[in-house]
């Protein structure tokens, strides 16, 4: 059961695509629920813009920002992102809250979950994972803080110095600092999940004390195994949006739809690979670092989980 | 000024250009522009003032302390003893009315101790006639905001005789403020506008020196400066006028004696971190000096603004008129010192870039056209902006669509990526479209509703209302109009009913009713397809038996053209049949709407209003054409975006759980 440190990060590739099912549903949530709320924002203009012949000229054969500004735009706007879409965003955070079990429970028994059993186990996670979104909440207000006073100090910098340079790389330095610790505290909550699942832990702050044992014990291995994975999603999504903005005409309707789409399911698909790995890490390491260090002269028992192919 | 665009622009912007540009070092700067100045020669304009300024630059203190000799040479006509000065920088001060006005708009903005600028005149003294600063006294002609220090006003003991000369001595320092509204400093760069007392101008029988607000620019008499600039060795310098000399003092500083002549204003830029880079262009009047001044990172984009800048000067030579000072002083702000960015000052002016432009994103190249395009539209036709701010910067904002559509190409020449672009015309649109009913282009600057009508009318709306014009009497007319107008009116303070003049006289056409709708109205254009459709002829069965025959003499069509608003224009109307037939009706809109009917072989498929896209005070680009078969293509391709969208956002939210 035990794998290297390869076999975790290609394992956990593996495992997404072993259980594609708990990937490929909350992708087709996720495109139906953004579906309904895009008709709603789109559906007074469906006539409108049917029948102009403004319409071809402007948006499909080339795309105008000045003619989707001037929709967006006036005293009562045809179109309008935002309100439909951050509903939807919200509707789409609890469905995801109520499947993170079910996924979990999955790649850790490396089994198809029945319907039933993976939203028993959704269920049963609920909760927990509920109680652990405050907490991150919480967590993130001190990462806020530091945006901020980067910020500021940026901006007290950019006064006094006599060039422009140093405050830029503080911002940007500010930014590298953000980032990380936004990876960090995900990376902590995402093995505190783990840990629920596994050890069937209902404390959501016990939950979070193993999450951060495992990880201070383990920061090297388990930062670079999910920060290799966002690295990749991050260059996947590059070159596809660049495919997209360059290379594909804007006529080519279908193609776009389907290129947007490709790029949003690689993004979730990414962050499935994330939790898989976290997995079977835990499966390879995680149970070790968290029961009492055993004598040099007996061997430290071996739990029983499922095995990884 | 450009009035915010650039901001909108260096949003979209996402990739860095790093290319690195020749620069030339500061001795051959200096060297190139001695020898771009020119021997006096015959004016160009009418005189009125001559401005002998000696000023001090402190860098620490952010101050300049500076002596003033300002001679106003009396042609109003009639005798004078009150004068009025501008004090400009008195208006970043928190009682003052551009504070108010600001506040108006924008209530979150706070006050900092570095937003403080103020102009302290000490000592006034009329040379021959003593000293009169107890006369001095602030007034404020267009509010009653007393505490508003921007204008000054002082009585002599006696009138100055119709013809007669009168000198001030005025010594006064300047506080400059942390770079704001144009003017400033920003680490060690100073962009020094509007920094001397200024005289008012005599006009239409009357002073008009007024306030400064915040939407309003600026308004002078056309004159001659000497200025001397004092200020440490390291500074590189650049100012509205050619360099005469410059010497180097013992005390670790230099002074620099700038002259310029036939312009109403006289700016000037220091800093020791730029880099400056010379060119030159040569057109109908001589040769033009180009002296660029770039700031740390933006070497990327010095190419392009001397490109775009050789190229305005071209198209400003060939179709407006030429220009004729031997050099233009090009200011690149440095990073955070946005706000000095996009101003124009006679023979400089003030660019505007960010260091992640790319190429596909033209806000280098927009800014430079627009602040040159200024030379001209404000330079040299020196209309009032206090009052008539569309003749600056609307015609500007037109002159400009003409001149980066002739450049960088119609359609695409803001924004320009494979995917998507933005053009001129619908960024001009777009302002329009901000406030298109707002008010009349003819308002003065500080009356209108907000900035955001100001900017819209000002800039958008009357860019719009002339090209829509183009299609009532042509470009080609309109290109001879405006060359006219500057070629008439060029060192002279035209006003509004002169342009519009100019604009009838070479058209031979009578466009009041034009101009009373599109320039001193309000009133909103929008034209609509209302119906299209076909009928069988015959509608009714010719077999009673069979049922049939519905048809067999082709069909009747139907279209109504609908004028939903106020605004009446002549439109063309073009109608597409099944078989390719096409017909173009020519409607005056004086009705509130009109149904064509057309009995045709074949049904019709479409209607299309103002068919060559020129009507562009249309506010409704959607609704002027009109099909039987539906597409919906271009919705298919919104929603599959705003699905996109939606979808990250639930991304988004969804890594917290």
């Amino acid at each position: 059961m035990s794998e290297g440190k390869s076999g975790v990060f290609t394992g956990g590739a593996s495992l997404v695509w072993r259980r594609q099912r708990v990937l490929w549903w909350p992708y087709l949530v996720c495109l139906l629920l953004a579906h309904f709320a895009a008709s709603t924002t789109m559906g007074r203009l469906d006539w409108f813009l049917q029948r102009s012949l403004a319409s071809d000229r402007l948006l499909v054969h080339g795309f105008s920002f000045g003619a989707v500004i001037e929709l967006m735009s006036g005293q009562s706007p045809l179109l309008s992102f935002g309100h439909e879409g951050m509903h939807f965003g919200f509707v789409f955070f609890f469905f995801m809250l109520l499947v993170t079990g079910g996924i979990l429970e999955a790649y850790w028994r490396d089994a198809t979950l029945t319907t039933m059993e993976f939203f028993q186990n959704g269920g049963r996670y609920f909760w927990r994972f509920f109680r652990l979104v405050m907490f991150l909440l919480v967590a993130l207000i001190p990462v806020g803080v530091i945006a901020a006073v980067t910020s500021s100090v940026a901006d007290s910098v950019d006064k006094k110095s006599i060039s422009p340079f140093p405050a830029v790389w503080i911002q940007v330095a500010g930014a590298v600092i953000v980032l990380f610790l936004l990876m960090t505290v995900r990376l902590w909550f995402d093995m505190a999940e783990v840990t629920a699942v596994a050890e069937s832990e209902t404390g959501a702050w016990r939950c979070l004390k193993a999450g951060f044992r495992l990880l201070r014990g383990n920061f090297g291995s388990l930062f670079w195994l999910y920060f290799r994975i966002s690295f990749l999603a991050w260059l996947g999504e590059a070159i596809m949006l660049h495919i997209w903005v360059r290379h594909v005409p804007p006529e080519w309707t279908r193609v776009s739809f389907v290129l947007g789409q490709l790029i949003v399911l690689f993004w979730m698909g990414m962050r499935w690979w994330q939790r898989a790995s976290e997995v079977l890490w835990y499966q390879a390491h995680g149970l070790e670092d968290l029961l009492p260090r055993a004598p040099i002269d007996e061997p430290a028992p071996v739990p029983e989980v499922a095995t990884v192919a | 000024m450009r009035n915010g665009i650039a901001a909108v622009l260096a949003i979209l912007c996402a990739l860095a250009l790093a290319s690195g540009g020749a620069a030339a070092p500061h001795a051959r700067a200096i060297a190139s522009l001695q020898a771009a100045a020119k021997p006096a020669s015959a004016p160009l304009s009418t005189r009125v003032v001559a401005y002998k300024i000696d000023a001090k630059l402190d860098p620490a203190a952010h101050t300049i302390t500076a002596t003033e000799t300002v001679t106003y040479h009396n042609l109003t006509g009639q005798p004078q003893q009150d004068f009025p000065f501008h004090l400009y920088l008195n208006a970043f001060q928190p009682q003052s009315s551009w504070m108010a006005e600001q506040r108006l708009d924008s209530p979150e903005y706070k006050w900092k101790p570095e937003h403080l600028g103020a102009i302290r005149v000490s000592s006034i003294e009329a040379v021959g006639i003593g000293d009169v600063t107890s006369t001095m006294h602030f007034t404020q002609p267009d509010d009653t905001n007393t505490e508003d220090h921007t204008v000054m006003q002082i009585r002599l003991p006696k009138p100055v005789a119709a013809g007669a000369d009168v000198q001030f001595k005025i010594a006064f320092e300047d506080q400059m403020p942390q770079v704001v509204a144009r003017t400033g400093y920003m680490r060690d760069f100073y962009m020094v506008g509007q920094w001397f007392p200024k005289v008012g101008v005599w006009w239409k029988g009357a002073w008009n020196c007024r306030q400064f607000h915040r939407d309003t620019e600026f308004f002078a008499d056309f004159g001659t400066f000497d200025v001397n600039l004092t200020m440490p060795k390291n500074e590189v310098v650049g100012a509205g006028g050619d360099l005469v000399s410059s010497t180097e003092n013992s005390d670790g500083t230099k002074t620099m004696l700038f002259h310029s002549e036939d312009v109403h204003d006289f700016s000037w830029t220091a800093s020791p971190s730029f880099t400056p880079v010379e060119d030159s262009w040569t057109g109908s009047a001589g040769t033009v000096k180009i002296h660029l001044l770039v700031s740390p990172g933006n070497m990327g984009s010095a190419t392009r603004y001397i490109d775009t800048v050789k190229g305005t000067l071209q198209k400003f030579d060939e179709w407006y008129g030429p220009y004729p000072y031997d050099r233009i002083t090009m200011v690149d702000p440095p990073h955070g010192a946005f706000q000095a960015g996009g101003m124009e000052y006679p023979t400089l002016i003030t660019l505007d870039t960010s260091w992640y432009t790319p190429k596909s994103v033209l806000e280098p190249e927009l800014v430079t056209e627009h602040e040159f395009g200024h030379q001209y539209w404000y330079g040299m036709v020196a209309t009032n902006e206090f009052e008539e701010a569309w003749l600056d910067e609307g015609i500007n904002s037109y002159t400009e669509v003409k001149i980066m559509d002739a450049l960088y190409g119609a359609g695409a020449d803001v924004i320009n990526l494979p995917y998507g672009t933005l053009s001129e015309r619908e960024m001009q649109r777009l302002g329009y479209n901000l406030a298109a009913d707002t008010d009349p282009l003819t308002r003065p600057a500080w009356k209108f509703l907000n900035g955001n009508a100001y900017g819209g009318v000002t800039y958008g709306k009357t860019a719009s209302v002339l090209l829509t014009l183009e299609k009532i009497v042509g470009e080609d007319t309109m290109r001879r109009a405006l060359r006219t107008y500057f070629m008439r009116y060029r060192f002279t303070h035209p006003t509004g009913e002169d342009f519009l003049k100019t604009l009838e006289e070479v058209s031979g056409q009578n466009l009041r009713w034009y101009f009373d709708q599109a320039v001193s109205g309000t009133a909103i254009l929008d034209y609509e397809v209302q119906d299209l459709h076909s009928d069988p002829l015959p509608w009714y069965p010719t077999d009673v038996k069979s049922g049939g025959g519905t048809g067999k003499n082709g069909y009747r069509n139907y279209v109504v053209v609908h004028r939903k608003c106020d605004f009446i224009m002549p439109v063309d109307v073009q109608m597409h049949f099944k078989n390719g037939e096409a017909v173009m009706e020519h409607w005056d809109g004086k009705d509130r709407w009109i149904r064509y009917t057309y009995d045709r072989p074949d049904e019709i498929v479409s209607a299309e209003i103002d068919p060559q896209h020129q009507v562009l005070l249309d506010r409704d680009l959607f609704n002027t054409s009109r099909t039987t078969q539906g597409s919906r293509k271009a919705f298919q391709k919104l929603n599959n975006l705003c699905t996109f969208f939606d979808q990250w956002i639930g991304q988004i939210l969804a890594w917290l759980t």
